[in-house]
């Protein structure tokens, strides 16, 4: 069997490696299936090697490295196999890839096609605007029904606790951006009808703005002065600057952030109020018209955290 | 035409961002650039660091830097260890590779290839160590797949095609059929710790102590993975650890063999595991063709005769093992073309 084998690659490979392994392995006194046990390789392969049957055999990497390993073994070196290879079978490109093989990360990466940057950026955009309406339209709703009401510090006459309007809810916009024009005071000993043209000076929004029954209520305004109901009213003065955060029973925010001294704000809401002050000593508080005494809540830091009443 | 206009402004690239050496494959050209991934840095007198050398350079500095320098080796294990100084690294040789070449091909395509094994964290911080370093677009490929290719392995065929890429961090062990990775295991053994395995084991036999460049020396010149009746000796200069003073010793091939026992049996048993796993008929595949060894860990003497005598089948070394990942990589750059926009990412 191996000399009809050694006979075909004497007709087949004259010039090839095949003919120089034969001849070392022959040197080298060693059968094929010795030569095969020694460096791993099938029979066939061997075989297919000495008749330099290229299309029996691998691609070149294969058969190259076969050359190397027979090399080790056998009385022939490497170069003048490689060389004897070379010259029988041209040199080949190694087959490219059917597809571009991408790793899995790819799916994730950095680069992202321009059409999802973009749709992204609309989302994201749209995003922001949404919650720049929500914010809006919450504010807006807050400050029609929240009725924080701005009282300038220069009171243009004479106030006590009775003499302060409430002020509707309704009025609440066009007092809040108020200039301090839009202080209310009334002297209760002027007569109603006179209130207009005597020391009540009413800001143009205000004087547009329905007050209903203005001049019936101002003599019992200290009675009015107290909201029906759950209501309450908080009066903060400021005299100095202040951290300030109000809270109604709801949990919704009357005020919050840092009042300048010199302030005042009048806060209506639902009772109880939840209050901290960040520079207790600097402001002085009133609940429905009556003063708040804070010492016992006041810390070592000037912070007081209380609820009212 | 288009693609031939397009191409002009193109400058593609594929880089095997390798533990040990960093290599940079430029379309049409070939290998351009294989050096050691090691980057040297100053820290001057205000605390500011400065690089000091990249690649060969800050190699030959590698133990042998003052105080205010340190030679880094940004890469570990095969992935990023240290994000900004490897960006440093590829910024240098993209540069030197770029120098007075494509000055006008303003758009860089670049390749690069991650182990198996890597986390997508370590993927996302080589691809983006990659953009910072200047290319405008990042391709990941496995380093099986590349290595497979280098090796001019026909991986689209319906055949079962076994491939080991022995690299300075990591092995990889892939079965690739159609196109695609059958099976495949990334184990974190390389050279460096071959190169530990003898640092370790001439501390334990000779009490001396060596650094790593001296161990990566011994190693290259008379490292061998099977016993054999050649027997090579090395000279070698070390710190004895009692005397504290530097000693000769003579260190021969077997007991480097005996070092390297440990990382050499985790590879095997990757590569029995990998013939387990893998479906039968791809198997058979295997046995009949042979298991093929690239990277720079195949050029330990007779690695391949170890693995084939430990597994039975034959094992082969690619041709030039070193460059078949990089090859590998500027293979998958012609498919760009003809394929990006299938697989395109951006």
């Amino acid at each position: 069997m191996t000399d009809l084998n050694s006979e075909a690659g004497d007709q087949s490979g004259l010039a090839g490696p095949g003919r120089l392994i034969r001849r070392a392995r022959e040197q080298a006194r060693l059968s094929i299936e010795d030569l095969g046990a020694q460096i791993k390789l099938a029979r066939g392969t061997l075989d297919a090697l000495e008749r330099d049957d290229f299309a029996t055999l691998s691609e070149p990497v294969y058969v190259r490295g076969y050359y190397r390993k027979l090399s080790k073994v056998l009385p022939v070196s490497e170069t003048e196999l490689l060389a004897a290879y070379e010259k029988l079978v041209a040199p080949r490109v190694p087959p490219p890839p059917s597809k571009l093989i991408l790793a899995g990360e790819q799916d994730l990466g950095g680069s992202r096609p321009v059409g999802l940057k973009l749709g992204v950026g609309i989302v994201l955009i749209g995003v922001l605007l949404g919650l720049l309406a929500f914010w809006g339209s919450r504010r807006s709703e807050e400050t029609a029904s929240g009725s924080v009401v701005v009282v300038p510090p220069p009171a243009p006459a004479v106030e006590t606790p009775g003499e302060l309007v409430p002020v509707p809810t309704t009025t609440a916009p066009a007092a809040t951006s108020a200039s301090p024009e839009a202080a209310v005071s009334v002297d209760p000993s002027q007569p109603p009808p006179a209130a207009p043209a005597a020391s009540l000076t009413l800001a143009p929004s205000l004087a547009q703005s329905p007050v209903p029954g203005l001049g019936s209520t101002v003599p019992s305004a200290p009675a009015a002065a107290r909201p029906a109901g759950g209501r309450g009213e908080v009066q903060l003065q400021f005299n100095a600057t202040s951290w300030t955060r109000i809270e109604d029973a709801t949990g919704k925010s009357l005020l919050s952030g840092v009042i300048q001294a010199g302030d005042r704000q009048t806060i209506t809401g639902e009772a109880p109020f939840a209050i901290f002050l960040g520079n207790a000593p600097g402001v002085s508080i009133q609940f429905n018209g009556q003063p708040v005494d804070m010492s016992q809540h006041t810390k070592g830091n000037n912070t007081a955290r209380f609820t009212l009443p | 035409m288009l693609d031939a206009i397009s191409r002009l402004f193109v400058n593609d690239l594929s880089i095997d961002l390798g533990t040990a050496n960093t290599l940079v494959y430029v379309r049409d050209e070939g290998i351009v650039l294989n050096e050691p991934s090691v980057v040297a840095i100053r820290l001057d007198a205000r605390g500011a660091k400065k690089i000091e050398a990249v690649g060969i350079d800050a190699k030959r500095m590698l133990g042998r830097t003052p105080t205010n320098i340190s030679t880094i080796r940004p890469l570990r294990d095969g992935v990023i260890a240290d994000y900004t100084v490897t960006e440093k690294m590829l910024q240098h040789f993209i540069r030197k590779v770029q120098k007075g070449r494509h000055m006008m091909r303003p758009m860089t395509r670049v390749v690069v290839c991650v182990p198996y094994g890597s986390t997508q964290v370590e993927r996302r911080a080589i691809r983006e160590s990659v953009e910072n370093a200047g290319a405008r677009k990042v391709y990941v490929i496995e380093e099986p797949i590349a290595a497979a290719l280098g090796a001019g392995i026909p991986i689209s065929e319906a055949r079962g095609s076994m491939v080991v890429d022995i690299g300075g961090g990591t092995s990889e062990v892939a079965v690739i059929s159609l196109d695609g990775i059958v099976y495949a295991e990334s184990v974190r053994i390389g050279g460096d710790k071959f190169d530990e395995a003898i640092v370790s084991y001439v501390r334990r036999q000779y009490n001396m102590l060596i650094g790593e460049a001296t161990a990566e020396r011994i190693k290259q010149e008379i490292g061998t993975a099977f016993p054999s009746h050649e027997v090579h000796e090395i000279d070698i200069v070390g710190r004895h650890l009692a005397a504290g003073v530097p000693r000769n010793f003579t260190m021969n091939s077997n007991e480097v063999l005996d070092a390297l026992q440990e990382p050499l049996a985790g590879i095997v048993k990757a590569v029995k595991q990998a013939l387990e796993r893998t479906p039968p008929e791809l198997g058979s595949d295997v046995a009949e063709r042979g298991i093929v060894l690239t990277g720079g860990g195949a050029l330990l003497r007779d690695l391949d005769k170890l693995i084939s005598e430990e597994t039975g089948l034959p094992v082969i070394i690619a041709d030039d093992p070193l460059t078949c990942v990089a090859r590998g990589g500027g293979m998958m750059l012609d498919m760009l073309d003809q394929q990006g926009d299938k697989f395109n990412i951006d």
